[in-house]
């Protein structure tokens, strides 16, 4: 048996929690069932049920898991199962599965009363894609907690935290675009999904699957760099495509998968080039790492060691770069009268925003390349909202949009000078992050 | 700045190195990465043949480490702890049981087994940790302010657990400000400062590899003693009076013996001859004396 598996056991299923958990769900469920007139004893247990699945497995399970890794900081133990002779794949299954342990032994008991109940709803909801859908959508939000908590282990405690309140979110999130499907009717409705149609439901248990298989990697891939297990850095860039495919195959038919995929591949990679420098730290010595190992020849190790946020700015280029010819016959479906100055930002913008995030990526080297960096993260996203609205809208007040649009050179309206200015003030933030940086860790170490 | 720089060192199997240095030497990073947790900016580390830095989980297996703020699973019981670490070792399921009972025995756990780990007391908790730290049985063992908040006793009985552990083969690096604490067990000195490693040697002082080092002292004053001894075979005289000496001698326990019998058959009036231990305080001193003269 997988060892966290044993000591979440020992820890969470003791015999008195086993047997008061179905004990109070009976009588909860015996309470509800009993009371009320409307339908039959079964189909009052649905709503109840829902809704105990959702607190007991997304919410309590979601901040089981997310607090699981910042519990062992706190307790100082987490050098011991960094320690372990166990590979990432064992943490991960153990973490993933042993952490919500009793939150699974409790939902799972909601879970199987709300298809019980859903049974005796006819033609409401599909029993099996529903429970499919609640348990890969239960695994999708514990590893993307799993994951976020590994890393966040090394920031301050506070932040971890309000990570963690902030994960609680997403569930709701999630269930508000669960919602849809089910009171809509469910397997009534159909989607097109490159050219091809499915029913939502089923549709969106399978997407639900896929999603949980990619977080459950990416709990695996923090595994990885947590135990000092060296990886190369094709995931994250591989999830943005995924993400970018499977949002293009949604687009309309007409529109062509080429532009879909071009234009989903560049909004996926820049959201999550601005997820990981914010998600994943990006320090100075990070950074050194990369320079030493490049200096010496060592393309793989400089690779294994580069930040998220890179490897996802590149393909972000890419789509900008092949956004023009992708667009090129955009006129035969976008019906516009002044096709020239929306084709030229149409094609240019995704250019300009590329340069923006190369830029906001500098700024946060920038700042971690203080010589005591401190709030580096905060102090990148107060200089961002100067960047991108503070001063602008300041500078418009004042009488001065022509200075404005050189800050936020998208208030231009014109592709071709957004790209040109923010290319500009990227290479300005990448030359004052660059000579920063060496100033204070570029130096040859004393021998 | 570097925590720590051109750090180079070998450890023989079976000793003990005492790991010393200032406050801010670099001591507590340099076991870190001595046991895979940080990874250095250069540099290679190998234990037991095996890279530490391609292989960290394999060479978890050969290693132990205790940090200096190390935590227990309070909720746990002792034996749940101890089969927790074995476990994550990955020690045979069948032998567990085995293990736990070992080092419970090891550690004078073995009527505590069934205790919460969060009602042990400082020095049992202690004690608990270095026996999660050496449960899968490690070659090398790393230990950081392993009797930091310890009582006397507690730590008299460390010191013969080290010294135990050494005996059966185990090599170990401990890193202490008790340096009277580390005298007790200790086979070698790494000495590091400012991130160097100013110095690494055996704490047999004057006395090279394969020799005893021996103190000499007699009744009375012999103007002929540096003489004498010289012309013994396999000593080497590393300091001497006329009523004192420190030598070196070539050999094991046998060529000591035969050596006593030598210098009473040449009337020398031999009051006092025993083995010496370098005095780890004196030494560490006379190591960084030169560089705060310097500083």
């Amino acid at each position: 048996m997988n060892p966290e598996l044993r000591r979440y056991a020992w820890l969470e299923m003791g015999l008195h929690r086993r047997i008061a958990a179905p004990a109070v769900l009976l009588l909860v469920f015996a309470l509800f069932a009993s009371g009320g007139d409307d339908g039959s004893w079964r189909e009052r247990l649905y709503g109840p049920a829902s809704v105990l699945t959702f607190v007991i497995l997304f919410l309590w399970g979601t901040h089981l898991t997310a607090e699981s890794v910042a519990e062992e900081v706190r307790e100082r133990t987490w050098d011991l199962q960094r320690l372990s002779a166990l590979g990432p794949g064992e943490m991960t299954v153990g973490k993933l599965l042993g952490a919500p342990m009793f939150a699974w032994y409790a939902g799972g008991m909601c879970l199987a009363t709300m298809a019980f109940a859903a049974a005796a709803l006819p033609g409401r909801v599909s029993v099996g894609w529903t429970v499919l859908a609640t348990i890969a959508g239960a695994v999708f939000v514990h590893a993307t907690a799993l994951a976020a908590s590994l890393q966040a282990v090394h920031r301050e405690s506070r932040a971890s935290r309000r990570l963690g309140v902030a994960l609680l979110l997403l569930p709701v999130l999630l269930l508000m675009w669960v919602g849809p499907f089910i009171d809509r009717g469910g397997t009534a409705k159909a989607l097109s999904w490159f050219g091809m149609r499915f029913e939502r439901l089923p549709f969106f248990a399978v997407s639900m699957v896929a999603f949980a298989g990619w977080a459950v990697f990416g709990a695996y891939r923090s595994f990885c760099r947590e135990l000092q297990v060296r990886t190369r850095p094709w995931a994250w860039p591989a999830f943005s495509l995924w993400v970018a495919a499977w949002a293009a195959g949604l687009a309309p038919p007409d529109i062509g998968f080429a532009r879909a995929f071009t234009v989903t591949g560049l909004l996926a990679c820049l959201v999550a080039t601005y997820v990981a420098l914010f998600t994943d730290p990006t320090t100075a010595m990070k950074v050194r790492r990369v320079a030493t190992a490049w200096a010496r020849g060592d393309r793989r190790r400089a690779l294994e060691e580069l930040p998220l946020w890179p490897t996802s700015l590149a393909p972000a280029f890419a789509f900008a770069l092949a956004a023009p010819f992708a667009f090129a016959g955009v006129r035969e479906w976008l019906d516009l009268p002044d096709w020239k100055a929306i084709g030229d930002f149409a094609t240019r913008a995704p250019l300009a925003l590329a340069f923006a995030a190369a830029r906001d990526g500098a700024i946060l080297v920038f700042f971690a390349s203080a010589a005591k960096p401190r709030r580096v993260e905060g102090a990148t996203i107060l200089y961002l909202a100067l960047l991108w609205w503070v001063i602008p809208g300041l500078l418009a007040v004042a009488g001065l949009a022509s200075v404005a649009q050189f800050v936020n050179p998208f208030l231009t309206g014109s592709g071709t000078t957004a790209a040109v200015v923010m290319g500009a003030q990227a290479a300005l933030a990448i030359g004052l992050a660059a000579s920063r940086w060496r100033g204070n860790y570029g130096r040859p170490a004393p021998r | 700045m570097r925590a720590l720089s051109g750090v180079s060192f070998e450890l023989n199997r079976g000793t003990v190195t005492a790991l010393v240095g200032p406050n801010g030497a670099g001591k507590t990073t340099l076991l870190r990465c001595l046991a895979g947790l940080d990874a250095p900016l250069e540099g290679a580390i190998e234990v037991a043949g095996i890279d530490v830095l391609e292989s960290p989980r394999e060479a978890h297996r050969k290693l132990g480490y205790l940090s200096d703020f190390f935590g227990v699973y309070e909720a746990l019981t002792v034996a749940q702890c101890l089969a927790h670490a074995a476990a994550m070792q990955g020690a045979a399921p069948g032998r567990v049981a085995e293990s736990v009972r070992r080092t419970a025995l090891r550690l004078g756990l073995s009527d505590r087994l069934g205790q919460a780990a969060g009602t042990l007391s400082r020095g049992l908790r202690q004690r608990l940790a270095i026996g999660q730290a050496l449960i899968h049985g490690p070659e090398l063992l790393l230990l950081d302010e392993p009797a930091a908040g310890l009582d006397p006793e507690a730590r008299h009985a460390l010191a013969a657990l080290f010294r135990a552990l050494q005996d059966e083969g185990m090599t170990l690096v401990v890193s202490s400000h008790i340096l009277a604490e580390l005298d007790e067990y200790s086979t070698h000195m790494l000495v590091i400062r400012g991130g160097e490693v100013v110095e690494h040697r055996a704490l047999e002082g004057g006395a090279g590899p394969g020799e005893r080092r021996l103190r000499l002292r007699l009744a009375a004053p012999r103007a002929d003693l540096v003489a004498t001894l010289g012309a013994l075979p396999g000593v080497r005289v590393v300091e001497a009076g006329d009523r004192e000496a420190v030598i070196a001698l070539a050999g094991d326990e046998a060529a000591q013996s035969a050596l006593l019998a030598t210098l009473l058959a040449s009337g020398l009036p031999v009051a006092e001859f025993a083995a010496e231990r370098e005095n780890l305080h004196d030494s560490y001193l006379r190591t960084v004396r030169p560089g705060e003269e310097r500083a």
